[in-house]
């Protein structure tokens, strides 16, 4: 049994479409239910729904073999695993964002809101900036325009988001987008399936 | 021997199994104090897998740690005129794991080469490693590398600290894209970007696998590196377990400890690495020593999955007694016990006990045929 750990929500859809085009699909995926996982014991697959950071632990872990997941998360919480592909899709970047026109107070720690610790802290680190966190989970954007953070790290798609809060972005961190990842220990044992898996994915990019 | 044997969980019969199999190679058993000096680790953090260190003051006030790691204290251990040592050890050591907030005691056996150089030590050395997860379950993979080449190759390229720092990271995830992007400001020749690319697209073969690294070596180190793999490789096939073996330059020890033959053994059904080995002659060199240095540990706490007794029942039989037949329990126990039974004495079921059978002290002897015990 091969299980595929994929992340609930838009990266999670497109994942499933990629998959079901290189001959992995599941009916029963396609339906509209609550259900999380999806098993077809014949072909040996397994899909779990999981929640979007959580796929790199499923992964780590070994209770799904392969996952999709995206590289924010990888690089956030550094799991043990492979990263073998990139699928094409979920672009995006971390990036440090200010209310327009925002001016930076060197006389004092600057006051950072972020769902990416991990992140924020090396960025400011490798610029020689002290910081201090504030860690959100969700409506970050909020933080600056009410005065509880000085500035943001946050996913930034388009920027629509920010424009509409009338933020901008001060700096790029690093790109990120949806990755094949494997457990490594199944990758031992798995690796003629998910190496096959992995160059369909690449040539249906 | 046979019926302790029968009755030993996995678990426990694994120790027992390894130390028979490394002292039959020639191996001492090395048996060490828990503490040493704090400094000792301080000054080799970076050898230790996850750096905390847990530390008290001794009665003399020095600050002591408990052992994060035995390696260290073989190296700091082995006299200069010492050119030639094989041990094996089985201690607990003290670490912080990833998701817990507490130090844990975890049990790890392993072997060290002292003296150990390329050629045969190194082939004896990995065909114990192959013995040890063969032992464990016949279900196994050996990943090797070696880590004069990613060295080599790095110097070739020279990225500076940050980019090394990100190229590392990216390789030990088989990151293609993100290898990419951490040279992406150095300016590379055609082959040394070959080079980078061949180290995530090695084919399954061992020997083609090398074949491919062979050909895109930018200087003599990389070439040395891949003859000495092979070496190692075609020992492995004489031997019987080259199908076990992958090799995979993702993975990556720190270079200013291990110089050679690295590798990471996993097993079938495990997430992670259980056994971790390779040549560390760089350790030693920090402690003023001249050897080369050989040796793998196995981590007892990744095989609980495995070794848990998986058992339906905790005990054969649960032999209940009363007041009456009190005074006759001991001796019916004793004959279940005599037949081959796993046997439990209780005047009541206890909570949560699974047993096969459940009998009082009446119904055991009547069914020893009437006989009073």
């Amino acid at each position: 049994m091969l299980n595929i750990a994929l992340p609930t929500g838009r990266m999670g859809e497109k994942a499933y479409k990629s998959f079901a085009a290189i001959g992995y699909g599941l009916p029963q995926m396609e339906e509209q239910n609550r259900k999380l996982v999806f098993a077809d014991e014949e072909r040996g697959i397994r899909y779990m729904l999981v929640k979007p950071s959580d796929v790199v632990r499923y992964v780590e872990y070994g209770a799904a073999d392969i996952g999709v997941a995206g590289r924010d998360t990888i690089l956030e919480s550094c799991p043990d695993i492979y990263d073998l592909l990139d699928l094409g899709f979920g672009n995006c970047r971390f990036a440090q964002a200010a209310p327009r026109g925002w001016h930076d107070d060197l006389s004092r720690p600057l006051r950072v809101a972020t769902t990416y610790p991990k992140v924020a802290k090396e960025f400011f680190m490798s610029q020689g900036r002290q910081i201090e966190i504030i860690i959100l989970h969700g409506s970050v954007e909020l933080a600056p325009l009410i005065g509880l953070a000085d500035v943001i790290v946050d996913i930034v798609e388009s920027g629509a988001t920010l424009r509409e809060n009338d933020m901008e972005v001060v700096a790029e961190i690093a790109p990120s987008s949806a990755r094949l990842i494997a457990n490594k220990s199944s990758y031992q044992f798995n690796r003629d399936i998910i190496d096959e898996i992995k160059s369909k994915l690449e040539a249906a990019k | 021997l046979k019926d302790i044997a029968k009755q030993m969980s996995k678990e426990e019969k694994l120790p027992v199994q390894l130390k028979a199999l490394y002292r039959s190679y020639g191996y001492q058993y090395y048996r060490m104090s828990s503490f040493e000096p704090y400094d000792l680790y301080r000054e080799n953090k970076n050898f230790l897998v996850n750096q905390s260190v847990l530390t008290f003051t001794d009665l003399d006030g020095r600050l002591m740690a408990l052992k994060p790691d035995i390696t260290i204290s073989i190296a700091k251990d082995t006299r200069e005129d010492e050119t030639c040592k094989k041990l094996f050890y089985s201690e607990h050591v003290f670490r912080r794991l990833p998701g817990i907030s507490q130090f844990t005691e975890i049990k790890q056996m392993g072997l060290e080469y002292i003296g150990g150089g390329s050629g045969y030590p190194e082939e004896e050395v990995l065909s114990l490693a192959a013995a040890t997860l063969e032992t464990i379950s016949p279900d196994y993979s050996l990943e090797i590398s070696h880590m004069g080449y990613i060295s080599a190759l790095l110097e070739q390229i020279s990225p500076d600290a940050a980019a090394k720092e990100q190229f590392i990271s990216a390789l030990s995830r088989k990151s293609a894209v993100d290898m990419e992007l951490a040279v992406g400001s150095i300016s590379l020749t055609n082959v040394q970007r070959m080079a980078l690319k061949v180290l995530t697209e090695l084919p399954r073969d061992p020997m083609e696998a090398l074949g491919a690294l062979e050909q895109v070596c930018l200087d003599d180190a990389m070439a040395a590196a891949v003859k000495e793999l092979s070496v190692v490789v075609e020992a492995a096939m004489r031997k019987g377990f080259g199908n076990r073996i992958n090799i995979e330059p993702s993975l990556l020890y720190d270079e200013e400890y291990y110089n050679g033959l690295v590798f990471q053994g996993y097993i079938k059904g495990l997430p992670r690495t259980v056994l971790s080995g390779g040549r560390y002659d760089k350790l030693l060199q920090r402690f003023g020593k001249k050897q080369p240095a050989l040796g793998f540990a196995l981590y007892f706490n990744e095989l609980t999955e495995l070794t848990a007794a998986k058992k339906e029942h905790d005990v054969d039989i649960l032999l209940l007694y009363d007041d009456a037949s009190q005074s006759r329990a001991g001796a019916a126990a004793d004959r279940l016990v005599a037949e081959g039974n796993i046997v439990r004495v209780e005047r009541q079921v206890p909570e949560g006990l699974r047993a096969k059978s459940i009998i009082t002290v009446e119904e055991a002897e009547k069914e020893f045929g009437g006989a009073q015990c």
